[in-house]
């Protein structure tokens, strides 16, 4: 939360770590670590599926409280 | 009248007591360049302490700013000013003035990260409406241009209310001299405009204040502001609880504080970003490509496994002739004494075997500690550590550990007591327990004598296919020892330390070219540390070893000498004779170590240690090691009678030869081996315990460590001889 993963925020999903946890996102250009369970207290919607830059990410915009 | 006489006095003679006139706070986000840039603005003048009651480390420096003299204060990372960990808790206290012992501090230098903007801006707006004058560093401003990022900086100002910003580059020095110009002034420097406003919550705080000034107690608005949402602020001021929890069910209803804060700041964060910032060009140059390909997850292990490899290559590789030198530095200063003072004293023996020995035995771990320390800190500092960490997570919480024990557990196999200090930056308080009764497993520095005394002579130097078995039993150790830790940790946590993992957010930091000042500065931090804590404790042990293996003095034995010295004069000459006086030298002091303290406590536990095959020269020199390993080696060295500095061969050929009273050998390969796993598993270092209880704030951890490293020391030692002997 306090690092900025709060309703309306867009953040881009960058890839799973050995064994799909934890997983590391983008947030206005700051690089993020986070575990599988909590990101699993996130609601994302989809905003775009490729964005220039060169890997596969996915964008999406926070919507929902982190528990 | 005469006139007065004139005295010219030199200018250096003038002292002039330059009192700090103000002291500033250097806050910021973690990992976003603070202490480079407060390295930078206070050089070498600063000085480290602790805070009060808590294993934080308070560094201020004093520094002079266009004549004027200002103490800054490197406040611990933090993202706000509600704080998530004892860290960041004393950065806030530090600024509410609440820390006993540490001035208010009367302006902010804020330092924030130009490529993390966003999170930097949360932690900003919240500063800015404690109404102290404020100006701000943004760091790190050539990565935001290589990722093309442009930030307007007069729109940055304005929205945070009129905050100078000053774009700077710590490792090279670029932006300094406006940001010193500026600091010379910072205490003219008007308190910001508030540009973001929550009324309910500033309403509900004023009159917090309001009440409480009735009471007596001066709060400024935005402390009542944090009171209000944080959950356990409530102790500061007596009888208020009721007033809080009132007036947070009227503000929140049933919405975390914390939350609802969130929520607000961030999308007013987001406003001013769209404002400010123009996003990168997208253009990725090779070297990006490259970073990104070594960060994906099989690459990235691989690249990990390389570098541990070449890492430790390379502290055996290096240190191994600076140990060799600094052994033969210390003999060579030993002679040189002993020659000087007189022979067969007390002192000459308390200062030659004691004292410098026993400084000896600290200065020698300084080339592996170094080397080591030296790798760790320049990967951390090009941000490497964290994407191993992030690797690596899933595996370590297998086995009860975090991502982030990965760093002080690597370090500990150099030297425990500084890498335990390192826990620190893990969040959870059961995961740091867990690494921290983990790291003394890890082979450090100073198992290493004794298992290459006891490898070189008992492991045949031989190669089986492409493998040398003396490496392979080494390996074999090191092994044993991360095996010991892991199950160590999972066992802890299947049990004792039993929970939940709360929230993992690491931050993951850009790479970027290591800052030599900054990993120099770091390095030297640890081995102040290493020498402070662990040195002088090793140090003490070898001194009181020493007299251990000295006391009581027994007149037979210098009878016995005197004795055989006359009848060795009285038929040898020459080199023959030489040899023979050495020798004689040699069995006396065996014999007065027979029937020393240490002596007699080796014969009195040797009872308990005869399942796993050992005399009393072996028990005694394993009770010697039990405060510190290193001692060890020079025990042994004394009690079979080649004196302490007898190279490894000599001893190696005394120990196969040494036999029980029956005639059997003493160092049998199921021994042998028995003894080794009793040294990769017990914990024989007072340093370590002494940090141990500094970091876990009790006694208890400690000594459950202490008592069940040795145990299993011991259980393994008795089932290797037994299996091997049946």
């Amino acid at each position: 939360m306090v690092l900025g993963l709060v309703e309306g925020a867009e953040v881009l999903f960058l890839r799973r770590s050995l064994g799909g946890d934890p997983l590391e996102i983008r947030i206005y250009g700051a690089a993020i670590s986070l575990r599988d369970e909590q990101a699993r207290r996130f609601r994302v919607v989809q905003t775009a599926s490729r964005v220039a830059g060169g890997s596969a990410m996915q964008g999406a915009e926070v919507n929902g409280r982190a528990g | 009248m005469a006139a007065p006489a004139e005295t010219a006095v030199p200018l250096e003679r003038i002292a002039v007591n330059r009192k700090a006139i103000a002291t500033i706070a250097v806050v910021g986000n973690p990992n976003a360049g603070k202490s480079s840039v407060f390295n930078r603005l206070t050089g070498l003048r600063q000085h480290t302490a602790n805070y009060p009651g808590v294993t934080v480390e308070r560094r201020i420096g004093r520094s002079t700013f266009g004549g004027v003299s200002l103490d800054l204060i490197d406040l611990p990372g933090t993202y706000s000013l509600s704080p998530a960990s004892t860290d960041e808790k004393i950065a806030v206290d530090v600024l509410f003035g609440r820390v006993a012992g540490t001035q208010k501090p009367d302006a902010i230098l804020a330092v924030i990260d130009s490529t993390r903007l966003y999170q930097g801006l949360y932690l900003l707006q919240q500063l800015t409406a404690l109404g102290r004058p404020m100006i701000v560093a943004l760091t790190m401003i050539d990565a935001a241009e290589r990722e093309g990022r442009k930030i307007d900086l007069e729109a940055l100002e304005d929205a945070l209310g009129g905050v100078p910003v000053y774009p700077v580059v710590a490792t090279s020095g670029r932006g300094f001299p406006p940001l010193n110009a500026a600091l010379a002034k910072i205490l003219a420097v008007p308190p910001p405009r508030e540009t973001a406003h929550w009324p309910e919550l500033e309403r509900a705080a004023e009159a917090l204040v309001a009440r409480w000034q009735a009471r007596g107690t001066e709060l400024h608005r935005v402390e009542a502001e944090r009171l209000l949402i944080d959950a356990n602020a409530s102790t500061l001021v007596p009888q208020t609880a009721a007033d809080i929890a009132a007036a947070r069910a009227e503000l929140f209803g049933a919405e975390p504080p914390l939350a609802a804060e969130a929520r607000r700041r961030y999308a007013w964060v987001r406003g001013i970003l769209a404002r400010v910032e123009s996003p990168g060009s997208g253009v990725v140059t090779q070297t990006a490509r490259l970073i990104e390909w070594i960060n994906r997850p099989w690459p990235g292990t691989a690249a990990l496994i390389v570098l541990m490899f070449l890492v430790f290559q390379a502290v055996f590789a290096w240190a191994t002739p600076l140990v060799d030198l600094i052994d033969a530095g210390f003999g060579g200063l030993g002679s040189l004494v002993a020659a000087v003072l007189p022979a067969g004293t007390w002192i000459e023996s308390l200062v030659v075997k004691g004292i410098i020995a026993g400084v000896g035995s600290v200065i020698v771990f300084l080339p592996q500690i170094l080397i080591l320390f030296l790798f760790i800190n320049l990967l951390e500092d090009t941000g490497y550590l964290a994407r191993a960490a992030f690797l690596v997570d899933r595996a370590m919480r297998s086995v009860g550990l975090s991502g982030q024990s990965v760093i002080p557990l690597l370090s500990s196999f150099a030297c425990a007591v500084p890498s335990i200090m390192a826990t620190r930056v893990i969040p959870n308080r059961r995961d740091r327990i867990a690494t921290i009764l983990a790291a003394p497993f890890m082979t450090c520095s100073a198992r290493l004598p004794v298992y290459a005394l006891l490898i070189g002579a008992f492991v045949p130097a031989q190669r089986v296919g492409i493998v040398n078995l003396q490496g392979l039993v080494l390996f074999g150790l090191y092994a044993i020892g991360i095996i010991g830790g892991v199950a160590t940790a999972l066992l802890l946590r299947r049990s004792v330390l039993r929970g939940e993992n709360p929230t993992f957010i690491l931050a993951l930091p850009e790479f970027r070219l290591p800052n030599i000042r900054t990993v120099a500065m770091k390095l030297l931090d640890r081995v102040r540390v290493f020498l402070h804590r662990a040195g002088t404790i090793i140090f003490t042990v070898a001194v009181v070893v020493w007299a251990l293996t000295y006391f009581p003095r027994s007149p037979e034995v210098e009878q016995v000498r005197g004795a055989a010295e006359a009848e060795a004069r009285a038929s040898l000459v020459g080199p023959a004779l030489e040899q023979r006086l050495a020798d004689i030298g040699n069995e006396a002091a065996a014999d007065h170590i027979a029937q020393s303290w240490l002596g007699r406590a080796g014969h009195w536990v040797e009872p308990a240690f005869r399942p796993l095959g050992w005399d009393w020269k072996v028990s005694a020199a394993v009770i010697a090691g039990f405060p510190a390993r290193e001692v060890v080696v020079a025990v042994l060295g004394t009690i079979y009678a080649v004196g302490e500095e007898a190279d490894e061969q000599t001893l190696a050929g005394r120990l196969t030869a040494a036999q029980h009273p029956d005639g059997t050998a003493v160092f049998t390969l199921p021994m042998v081996l028995g003894l080794l796993l009793f040294y990769a598993w017990c914990l024989q270092c007072a340093a370590t315990l002494a940090v141990i209880r500094r970091e876990t704030n009790s006694w208890r951890w400690p000594l459950f460590a202490w008592s069940y490293m040795t145990a299993l020391g011991y259980g393994g030692a008795l089932l290797i001889y037994q299996l091997g002997t049946a």
